[in-house]
């Protein structure tokens, strides 16, 4: 099997498996267009993937590479976030920053699979939580104004259905 | 975040992948950290809030503006399906005041009548249909001008939103009461549930349309 070489933006290189690597839209698009040799050792920079993210990738898109294509989107299929394969969810349990490197990789290289579980395992952590819990879980600032503050007291009704 | 700072986040911050898409306001503190969910564009959050029910979604847009802002977007609430929880009356006002637009298709709630009277029931509907039938309610109503409602005021002030699609401001007025008018004509009578003391439970029977994923009820207090 031909392979490809990536460059993390810190500079590391890997050699991929050309049909691995193609499951990246983005680097997909980027061959095509270039109409790379096969027989050439290309180097493909990725300046917006470090190589621990990179590394990441790569291993997520070698599991899965015999993978069926996806679906196109649905409106009307019914939202899961429950179906995670375990796999998956294992591969994820990272802390929050790598997933969101992860999330940010995924969409620029692409890579729907990997964007899809991504985001359904963030989901999942806001799954059933207060605002007040959501905000400790992501470390996010109420920065809300007083007058907002005051409107959002007004339309909070939420202990009302506990 | 209380992290301290690894080796590993200097070079992120050095990749530039965190700064490609982060509201300006998040690089601006110069301080090197970890990628957090609000670092994330919008594009990407949206993303992942497409993942999120509709009890999510409520709950993150009150933990700050940006999110305020950004689960209010049309492409959320195409397809409504409320039905994890039951929706009793704040948070179907909620859902009315500042989710559903012109742009919602359906919408699958869950919940229950306490009393036959003030009825709610299911409802597990085309938009179409509810609207054409609000349409002859309100054809109906025109000889009898209703008196406004506390909601009203409140669904006003949440009309700057551009959440608004014209025919559910009907609904939008007065929720409450249109729904309970629409649906205490269909569900005259209902079994009463013999583990609910005065509640009743609404089985497909009384609602053709409606398939039962547990029991339904909807709290009217």
């Amino acid at each position: 099997m031909p392979n490809i070489k990536l460059q993390s933006s810190d500079n590391e290189v890997f050699a991929v498996d050309i049909e691995i690597a193609k499951c990246s839209v983005t680097i997909k698009t980027m061959l095509e267009d270039l109409g790379v040799d096969d027989e050439e050792e290309e180097v493909v920079p990725l300046p917006n993937v470090n190589s621990a993210i990179l590394k990441k990738v790569i291993q997520w898109a070698t599991y899965h590479k015999d993978d069926p294509p996806l679906p196109e989107d649905d409106e009307n299929k019914e939202k899961r976030t429950d179906d995670i394969s375990s796999w998956d969810a294992d591969f994820l349990k990272v802390d929050q920053g790598t997933l969101f490197e992860l999330i940010l990789a995924a969409n620029y290289l692409d890579i729907k699979g990997l964007l899809d579980v991504t985001c359904k395992t963030v989901a999942n952590m806001i799954k059933g939580k207060t605002p007040d819990e959501i905000r400790k879980t992501f470390n996010i600032k109420n920065d809300f104004t007083a007058a907002e503050e005051d409107q959002v007291r007004k339309e909070n009704e939420w202990c009302e259905e506990k | 975040m209380e992290t301290i700072p690894k080796e590993e986040d200097k070079e992120l911050d050095d990749s530039g992948c965190v700064q490609d898409v982060g509201p300006p306001s998040q690089q601006s503190d110069g301080e090197l950290k970890e990628a957090e969910l609000l670092d994330l564009s919008d594009d990407v959050l949206l993303l992942i809030l497409k993942n999120c029910s509709p009890r999510d979604l409520k709950a993150l847009g009150y933990t700050c503006p940006r999110l305020g802002r950004l689960i209010r977007d049309r492409t959320l609430w195409q397809r409504v399906d409320a039905r994890e929880e039951p929706t009793g009356r704040a948070r179907m006002r909620w859902l009315l005041a500042h989710a559903l637009g012109s742009n919602t298709t359906e919408l699958l709630l869950t919940g229950y009548a306490r009393e036959a009277k003030g009825c709610l029931g299911h409802v597990d509907r085309k938009r179409k249909e509810i609207e054409d039938e609000i349409e002859m309610m309100n054809k109906k109503d025109d000889k009898e001008p209703q008196t406004p409602t506390a909601s009203t005021s409140e669904s006003s002030q949440a009309g700057s939103t551009d959440t608004v699609g014209s025919p559910v401001q009907m609904i939008r007025e007065d929720p409450l009461t249109r729904l309970q008018r629409l649906y205490a004509q269909q569900l005259p009578r209902i079994d009463q549930n013999p583990f609910l003391a005065d509640a009743y439970v609404i089985t497909s029977t009384c609602m053709p349309n409606f398939s039962p994923i547990r029991p339904v009820v909807w709290a009217v207090r």
